[in-house]
């Protein structure tokens, strides 16, 4: 084998990358995200000390910073109500990505069924199409899924309910095709699944539960502690209704 | 601040898929290269804060993450705390657009010239990652190790008389190859 060839064969390890959520949370992770980023509205951080009720005091003792005490009142009044009707704004925002998720959700279960159909009809050309628009797809759907979770877990249990089923279907066409259909774990999504189990659970913990109701529960926090997330999220998504 | 967090998001983005590679292709498993290239990048991001004012003290950005890489994976190698890791098979390799068939088998190629590359001494993988997946200049490489550029490429030259061979169709990497 000659160098030329030897290099040839290296150049296949270009391929590797890393995993795009490691990167992302990494990048995170390491330099923080700022408060403003995160909220979109209200940034913490770079509020100054001088607004700071404690400081208020100081204007007792020198009165002739009153008026601009006055002044500072009623712009906080100004800033609040504008807080307010960007706190709105943010529950529309919920509202909008509990769509965008079921819209992704039923997309991914419309090509599954196209793949389902060409495996069927063993149309390798078109399995290998369907194949990829799949996995793009329930990459999308399980995104949005999670993004969801992050900022509106209420409405996130319906969505994770199509989730799972759409995962168990996936699974089962992965067992007829013998192979992986996208990533073979999604830690992202396992963890905004366990996230939202975890908060249905403490949630159910203060209610007043039926006996029926009871064995549901009890089942659900034996699937967590197993760590089947699908089958608890399940028998929460059943108690809730 | 800003600038700063700005400038190091520039350098991470730019490097993050190099000294993930770079780890990866000498550590056992995807687990341990994440957790690795994230020490580097935290301790480069404290450097970084550090070194910013009066004046930049990391003048080769470049240099400067790749020998940190090497301490971490040094580190990692004669350290016990990780060698419970557990070796996982899967690998993430880009999206090429391939049938699954395809992927499969690219993959199986990877792993194979992976294989092939562990077995040579750390100095020999270090140069050939440098010189032939991310292309980089022997001048550039000297930057990194502290060697000259000729020291450089007599090795190089010994690392491809060790290679011939190895990458054929069908022939196992056997475990260690020397100098």
């Amino acid at each position: 084998m000659r160098e030329k060839d030897i290099i040839a064969k290296f150049t296949i390890l270009k391929q590797i990358e890393p995993r795009q959520e490691w990167v992302r949370l990494t990048k995170q992770r390491i330099m923080g995200v700022p408060i403003h980023e995160r909220f979109g509205f209200i940034d913490i951080v770079s509020y100054p000390s001088f607004f700071r009720i404690s400081n208020l005091s100081y204007l007792v003792r020198k009165p002739a910073f009153a008026l601009a005490a006055f002044i500072l009142l009623l712009a906080g009044g100004v800033a609040l109500q504008v807080t307010n009707q960007k706190l709105q704004n943010g529950l529309s925002l919920a509202e909008e990505e509990y769509q965008d998720t079921l819209a992704s959700l039923e997309l991914a279960q419309a090509q599954l069924q196209e793949l389902r159909v060409a495996v069927e009809d063993n149309d390798t050309e078109k399995v290998s199409l369907a194949v990829k628009s799949f996995e793009e797809r329930n990459a999308q759907a399980s995104k949005d899924f999670v993004k969801l979770v992050e900022n509106s877990s209420k409405k996130a249990l319906q969505a994770g309910m199509k989730l799972v089923q759409l995962q168990k279907e996936k699974s089962q066409l992965e067992r007829v095709l013998g192979t992986t259909l996208g990533e073979e774990k999604n830690e992202e999504l396992e963890n905004a699944t366990k996230t939202l189990i975890e908060q249905e659970l403490s949630d159910l913990e203060n209610r007043t539960l039926t006996e029926e109701q009871q064995q549901l529960f009890a089942e659900a926090k034996a699937a967590y502690d197993d760590a089947d997330y699908a089958t608890a999220l399940e028998k929460v998504w059943m108690l809730s209704q | 601040m800003e600038e700063i967090r700005a400038e190091f998001s520039r350098i991470y983005d730019t490097y993050n898929g190099k000294i993930y590679r770079f780890i990866y292709l000498k550590v056992e498993s995807r687990e341990v290269a994440e957790d690795l290239a994230s020490e580097v990048f935290l301790d480069a991001w404290k450097a970084f804060q550090k070194g910013q004012n009066p004046e930049p003290k990391i003048k080769n950005v470049q240099a400067y993450l790749y020998q940190i890489a090497r301490n971490a994976v040094s580190d990692h190698h004669t350290s016990k705390k990780f060698k419970t890791v557990s070796v996982e098979g899967h690998m993430d390799i880009q999206d090429t657009g391939d049938p699954v068939e395809e992927q499969a088998a690219i993959s199986i190629e990877i792993e194979r010239v992976r294989g092939v590359l562990k077995t040579l001494k750390d100095e020999y993988q270090d140069l050939i990652i440098w010189k032939y997946l991310d292309e980089l200049t022997y001048p550039e490489i000297a930057q990194i190790t502290g060697k000259t550029e000729d020291t450089l490429r007599v090795n190089m030259h010994r690392a491809m008389q060790a290679l011939k061979g190895r990458l054929e169709p069908g022939v196992t990497p056997e475990p260690v190859l020397g100098t």
